[in-house]
Formats: C-alpha cells, sequence, structure tokens
C-alpha cells in the first residue's frame, strides 16, 4: 500500500526515508501552491484553521498521485490537531476519496488505533529488529542534519553578499539528503553544505539584527504557507532564532519522558504571565518569548493560524512581554485570505522599527 | 467582601454552584448584569481582535465587576470532565483577565476532571496566594489540615491542598463551601434537565418570585416548587414522567393540547432543536434574542442542557474517536438524538446550531454534524460575533421556520 503524510516544511525527507526503509512504497505529498490552498479552502470548514486545510489538500493532491493510505498523528487535545484525521477523513470519504486512514495517536487515547497503525507500519519486518532500528536511526540523524543546516543557513543567510547562491547551496542540500541513505555519509553532505556557506564572501555589516520566531509550529516549519517569512526575513539581512523545529518537537512530544528538560524549561520562563498549560504550543511561544526578551534579541514574531485557540491566548499576554522587555513583537495571524506582499511590507516595517530602534539604544548607550 | 462572578462562558452551566461556594465561604458574591451594549464594547476593545467573541463578553463583564467588586471570580475549567478539556482559551482565562485587571483580585477557581476545583488560588504579583489567604480574604484567619482528633490527614503542599494517594482532599474549612457548591450545581443541573432554561431555572432557584423580563410564565406557580428536586438532588420522578408528556403529548391518545414549552399556544408541531456551547444560546445579547425569537414564534425548543448524560453517552457510541471537547462532544450527542429522539419526541423538525466565529472546537464538530445533519433534517448554521445584527438574523430564522415546518405539512414527520 502506497503510504502519504502530511507536509510540514522539511519533515518529508526523514519520514520519506523511514517509511522506505521500512520496505513501503512512499507517495510524498507535492509542495504547497496555489492549488492546495485552494482545494483546502473548497473542502475544509471555514474556521479550521490553515493547518487542517493545507493537509487536507496534501492528502487529496497524494491520494491523485496514487496514496491508499495516509500516515499521521493523533493527539488527545484540547488544541484542534489531535480531530484533525477524524473529520479530515470524513469530509475526503463524502467527496468520494477512499483510503485508509493510520492513526497514530498518544497511548492512552485510542490505544487499539496506534497498535493497529504500528502492526501495519512494521508488519513485515517485526521478525527483524535490527531494520526497524537501522530505519529509525537513519532517518532521525537526517532529521537531525536537516535541523542544523537550517540552522546554520538562517545564521549565514543575512551575513553573506550572494544571498541567491547561498540559497542554491542550500536546496542542493536538501536534494543530496533526501537521496542519500547511508548513515555514515550524512554527516560528509552537512560538512559540504558548511564548507560551501562559509566560503561565500561575507557582507561586512555591524551587528546583524537578530529575530527571533515564535508561535504555533506547522506554521512556522512550512515554509509554503508562512510566505517564507524566514527567508524573506534573511534576505533583509535579518538572522532568524527559533525554538521549534523537527527534533524539538520529537523530543518535547514524542520522547517527553527522555527529554524532561524541554517542558521544565518552557514551565519555568512561562509561569509568572501564563500559569497553565494551554495545549499546542501556546506555553512555548510565551517561554520562547520570554527567553528572547533577556536575550538581547532585537525582535519576537509570532506566527499563528488565524482561529488558532492556544495561539491567541498567547497573543493576548504577548503585549506584557513586549512592555516588560522593551521587546518589538509583531503577531502574523495567517490565512488563506493573507497574501505574499501583505506579509512582506509588515516584515519590512518591522525590520525598519528594529533597526530604527536600535540606532536609538545604541545613541542612548553612547551617551 | 463582594468577590464578583461574570455573566459569560460557562456561568451559565456553573453559575448557582459558584454563588453557593462563595455564599458558604462567607462572601457576597455579585452577578453581573446580563450582557449589554457597555460591556461588550469595553470587551472587545481590551481584548485581541481575533479571539471569539463570548471570550471578549467575558472579558467584558470582568471589567465591569471590577467596577464595585474586592475581587473577581475566574474560572480556569481545564476540563469539567475525564479525558476531556473546555478549550484551550478557558485554560489561559486568568491569565488573560489578570493583566486586565491591574487593581482587582483574580480569583482563580481551578479544575481538572471534574467541575469542582482541584485549587482555588489568586496570582497577586510575581507570588501567588493561596487556599490560606483564600479563607483569609473570607473573613477566616487559619486553615486547619486535620480532623476533629487532631491527626494530621497528610502533608500540606504549597497549593493549599492535601493530596494522598492521588485524591485531592480538601482541609475542613473548605468542606462547607464545597459541599455547598455540588449541592446547589446538582439542583441546578436537575432544573435543566427538566426543561427549565437556565435563567427560568436560576430564577426558581434562587427563589425569586418575578419572572425574568421577557420570559412569560410558563410554570403554574403553585406546581413550581414541586418540581425543585430535593435535598439529594433527585427529581420528583412523578412530575418528571408528567414534564416529559407534556413534550410528547401523542402519547395520551386523546387529542393533545399542544402547549410549547412556554405555556402559550403553538402552531402545532414545530419543535426545534438548538445545540451549541451555553454561552452562545443563553446569551441573549450575544444572540439577538434567538430562543425568545423562536418561542414567540411558537416553536418548542430543546435544548442539549435538558438531555441526561448518559443518553448523550449512548448516542455518541461508535464513534471512531472519543471528542475530547465537553461541549462539542454534547452538542454533537445533542444533534443525534435531537434528530431522532429526545425527550419522548421523535426528532425535531429543524435543528440550530448556534456557534461563535472563529470557534475553534466548532470549526471541527459543526462540520460533523452539518454532514450528519445533510439530507435528513432542515439544518441552520448561525456564527456570531460582535456585527451581528437581530434583523439579519431573525429574518434567517423565519426563513428557516418556514422550511421547517414545510417539511411538516409535505408530511415528513
Amino acid at each position: 500500500m502506497r503510504l502519504t503524510f502530511p507536509r510540514m516544511g522539511q519533515i518529508d525527507i526523514p519520514v520519506q526515508t523511514l517509511f522506505t526503509e521500512l520496505g513501503h512504497q512512499v507517495v510524498p505529498p507535492p509542495p504547497v501552491t496555489k492549488r492546495t490552498f485552494d482545494l483546502g479552502v473548497k473542502y475544509a470548514p471555514e474556521f479550521a484553521c490553515l493547518p487542517f486545510k493545507i493537509t487536507l489538500a496534501n492528502y487529496i493532491e497524494a491520494i491523485e498521485k496514487g496514496a491508499e493510505a495516509v500516515v499521521t498523528f493523533g493527539g488527545a487535545g484540547p488544541c484542534r490537531f489531535g480531530y484533525f484525521a477524524q473529520v479530515q477523513k470524513r469530509i475526503l470519504h463524502d467527496l468520494g476519496y477512499d483510503f485508509e486512514l493510520l492513526l497514530l495517536d498518544p497511548p492512552g487515547a485510542e490505544t487499539r488505533e496506534l497498535l493497529r497503525a504500528l502492526r501495519f507500519l512494521l508488519g513485515k519486518n517485526l521478525k527483524e529488529p535490527g531494520r526497524i532500528w537501522r530505519a529509525i536511526r537513519l532517518a532521525w540523524a537526517k532529521a537531525v542534519f536537516l535541523d542544523r543546516a537550517n540552522r546554520l543557513y538562517r545564521r549565514l543567510l543575512p551575513r553573506v553578499a550572494q544571498k541567491k547562491a547561498a540559497e542554491m547551496e542550500y536546496r542542493k542540500f536538501l536534494r543530496v539528503m533526501a537521496a542519500e541513505n547511508d548513515l555514515h555519509r550524512l554527516e560528509l553532505v552537512y560538512t559540504a553544505l558548511a564548507h560551501n556557506l562559509e566560503n561565500l564572501a561575507r557582507l561586512e555589516t555591524g551587528r546583524v539584527l537578530r529575530v527571533k520566531i515564535v508561535g504555533e509550529i506547522y506554521m512556522i516549519l512550512e515554509s509554503g504557507v508562512n510566505f517564507h517569512t524566514e527567508n524573506i526575513l534573511g534576505q533583509m539581512g535579518v538572522e532568524v532564532a527559533r525554538s521549534v523545529s523537527m527534533t524539538h518537537w520529537v523530543e518535547a512530544n514524542l520522547l517527553k519522558a527522555l527529554f524532561p528538560e524541554h517542558r521544565r524549561r518552557t514551565e519555568l520562563l512561562s509561569i509568572p504571565y501564563l500559569t497553565s498549560f494551554v495545549g499546542g504550543h501556546g506555553r512555548e511561544t510565551i517561554a520562547e518569548t520570554v527567553d528572547a526578551g533577556t536575550n538581547r534579541v532585537d525582535g519576537v514574531v509570532q506566527i499563528l493560524p488565524f482561529t488558532c485557540m492556544p495561539e491567541l491566548v498567547a497573543q493576548s499576554i504577548l503585549p506584557d512581554l513586549s512592555r516588560r522587555f522593551n521587546l518589538p513583537v509583531l503577531s502574523l495571524v495567517l490565512d488563506e485570505h493573507s497574501g505574499a506582499a501583505g506579509v512582506t511590507t509588515r516584515l519590512e516595517a518591522f525590520v525598519d522599527l528594529l533597526r530604527q530602534k536600535r540606532e536609538k539604544d545604541e545613541a542612548k548607550a553612547g551617551v | 467582601m463582594k468577590v464578583g462572578i461574570p455573566r459569560a462562558l460557562l456561568y451559565y452551566w456553573y453559575g448557582p454552584a459558584w454563588k453557593a461556594f462563595l455564599s458558604a465561604a462567607g462572601l457576597e458574591p455579585v452577578v453581573s448584569p446580563p450582557t449589554n451594549k457597555a460591556i461588550m464594547t469595553a470587551g472587545l476593545k481590551a481584548a485581541v481582535d481575533e479571539i471569539c467573541l463570548p471570550v471578549k463578553v467575558f472579558i467584558g463583564h470582568c471589567l465591569e465587576l471590577q467596577k464595585n467588586c474586592d475581587a473577581v471570580l475566574v474560572p480556569r475549567l481545564t476540563s469539567v470532565a475525564r479525558k476531556e478539556y473546555t478549550c484551550p482559551k478557558f485554560m489561559g482565562l486568568p491569565d488573560m483577565i489578570r493583566r486586565l485587571l491591574p487593581r482587582t483580585p483574580v480569583i482563580i477557581w481551578e479544575s481538572a476532571g471534574s467541575f469542582l476545583p482541584e485549587r482555588i488560588w489568586t496570582p497577586q504579583g510575581s507570588g501567588m496566594i493561596f487556599e490560606r489567604e483564600f479563607l483569609t480574604l473570607a473573613g477566616r484567619d487559619e486553615v486547619v489540615h486535620g480532623d476533629a482528633n487532631g491527626n494530621n490527614h497528610g502533608v500540606i503542599r504549597g497549593d493549599g491542598v492535601i493530596r494522598r494517594r492521588g485524591v485531592v482532599r480538601w482541609s475542613g474549612r473548605m468542606k462547607k463551601p464545597l459541599a455547598a457548591a455540588r449541592k446547589a450545581h446538582a439542583v441546578y443541573t436537575g432544573l435543566l434537565r427538566r426543561g427549565y432554561l437556565p435563567e427560568e431555572a436560576m430564577a426558581l432557584f434562587d427563589g425569586q418570585q418575578g419572572r425574568p423580563a421577557g420570559l412569560r410564565q410558563r410554570t403554574n406557580p403553585q406546581t413550581a416548587s414541586q418540581d425543585l428536586p430535593d435535598a439529594a438532588g433527585r427529581v420528583n420522578p412523578e412530575r418528571h414522567r408528567e414534564k416529559l408528556d407534556r413534550v410528547n403529548p401523542e402519547k395520551h391518545g386523546e387529542k393533545p393540547d399542544r402547549v410549547d414549552t412556554l405555556g402559550h399556544r403553538a402552531k402545532p408541531g414545530r419543535v426545534i432543536g438548538l445545540v451549541g456551547h451555553p454561552y452562545c444560546l443563553y446569551d441573549s445579547f450575544v444572540n439577538t434574542g434567538i430562543i425568545r425569537f423562536l418561542q414567540e414564534e411558537g416553536c418548542r425548543l430543546l435544548t442539549p442542557e435538558m438531555l441526561p448524560e448518559d443518553e448523550i453517552a449512548t448516542a455518541l457510541k461508535g464513534l471512531p474517536k472519543a471528542i475530547y471537547w465537553t461541549m462539542g462532544r454534547v452538542a454533537l450527542g445533542a444533534s443525534r438524538l435531537f434528530r431522532t429522539h429526545a425527550c419522548g419526541q421523535a426528532g425535531v423538525d429543524g435543528l440550530i446550531h448556534v456557534a461563535a466565529f472563529a470557534c475553534g472546537p466548532e470549526a471541527l464538530i459543526g462540520e460533523v454534524i452539518k454532514r450528519e445533519c445533510s439530507r435528513e433534517i432542515p439544518y441552520l448554521q448561525i456564527y456570531l460575533d460582535e456585527h451581528t445584527g437581530e434583523a439579519g438574523l431573525h429574518t434567517r430564522l423565519e426563513a428557516f421556520l418556514d422550511l421547517a415546518g414545510g417539511k411538516e405539512r409535505a408530511g415528513c414527520v
């Protein structure tokens, strides 16, 4: 059975590797385009958040390309993500798309469903635990190198003179990474990228502005829906910092027993402002903004889909943090009506504001 | 000391319990006035633009209460049933409110797993004050964490509750207010199950003689007291049966005396099921008086609050995944019951789903309800926001009632 899965940033590379190594055929959904938006908007409920609409369209496009089963994560609330799959399945069923839903719910919620999905995914390999282990190790290594490369790219992009060349290098890296299946060569691929990026001519600039991106994970990682915010900022000569990433998500959610420090950090940083968990990444948004405020980041951009409940709670509290830390915060609420030009204009204005603020602060410090 | 209770969000489920709790703790509960233009405008100004209208209204009520109260009770109902949540916004509510009320302390009623509080506390500045201080607020000065014989019941944690083997135990002083809350809730829910709308049930509960404006006399004052459940929260089964029969008069064989829930003559037949979150259904300012409008049109109304919990659970059996939002689960279960049978009634003539614009859970659950209802019964989805106008909404309702009535004329029901 050919598998597909929802798209989120570069997650398709490790996930495709994982399933292929487990012996499945994979049909990854095509990148997000205008058509993806149109399909999602047409068939999804009006007030569902953008991630719901885009992942729904992902499935449609993948099924059109021959996918027969959808593998996705569930959840136990209160964020809507946990109930996406059921409603999407129903919508697609009514539209006449037939597919198998393999839902990876957290244990405890729908354990039977989880076991069924796992039995299907691992099925043939259960006699060969070594193969499963190798597949997971390779996919995880890829995810780690992808995140590292992304971090490097975000740091160097504002500093290099030939931004186009840097972008080409990064794209090439992604292609090679997707194709490479030798665990021991992954590091070489990464070093090659680092080497090439470091060798590009640098701009003669002073301290580069740093902006931290916080908010809802899907909207941050999937550049197709956030109008390439990170890239726009990078092109404007702004370094983008962020703590959410694929590996961070896996560590903080799937392996939270092994990595309790993520949760502890979030709680410690956010508790003076937000005293409870609010689902999704609401608490992380507050915690990371506090972190940005204390670590001399120049500004914070919060990205959230329209009607996102946890992020709205965070957005209500962010003005306090902004005042407390003298930290400009821009909330980008995105939905299918947002346009690239609108987002770019707002980011440009925000960066202008940050530049002026820094000049003023530096002048004040000089006096 | 006056403690304000905002008449918004889940006040329509738990208001009487909160009032009873505060009174038993020696505080004076003050409920904010019904939503009005000024309250809504204040809320709109203070809240984030994109948040849903009910939360904006809630903020408005809190701002209104701070004018004449010494503290405001803000619930953090993380969940009111096991393995379920209310809404992420409810979880962040106290933190959203306390930054808007710089001078008035916020008392947080924090629940998880049941509406009864796991702890009650109030954040002040960076520090937090807990049960001890809450009781001080109530005019008492000490907290006893032991029984009458002087035995210590366990370790006192920072949050003022004693936990032993995972069970939350309150110190002795808190037991009376909690019992009062539990009892008030049982009585009030009993009234709702019996078919009273929250406004009527609260009036009855408070023993008020005067009916709230806009609601007509619907029960005989002599028999109304029999409707009240007894001390244990049990309702009189005789009366209950009678009440159900009133909804389903055909059972008596004789020509039914069609009397709707309001007590005035209805055009025969139109039973309308209303589903949605309680604060959308019962805040008549926010929904421009949908309930009163339908009643005046002669419809008999069924709302989710009239259904017993176990019937809703039965109706939802076989769902591929349990819904983890309490209000969403109740709405879907109620919509299924209304379609087939409820309160002895063989299906409603039309179903109206009232939701707030940009409501997160309703976006998904509403879609499921819509898909289940389509091609079965007339179904209307109403989204409320601050721009909802009475004329526009009522026109839609009238058109819908024509549709629902037409179905009956065609002999489908």
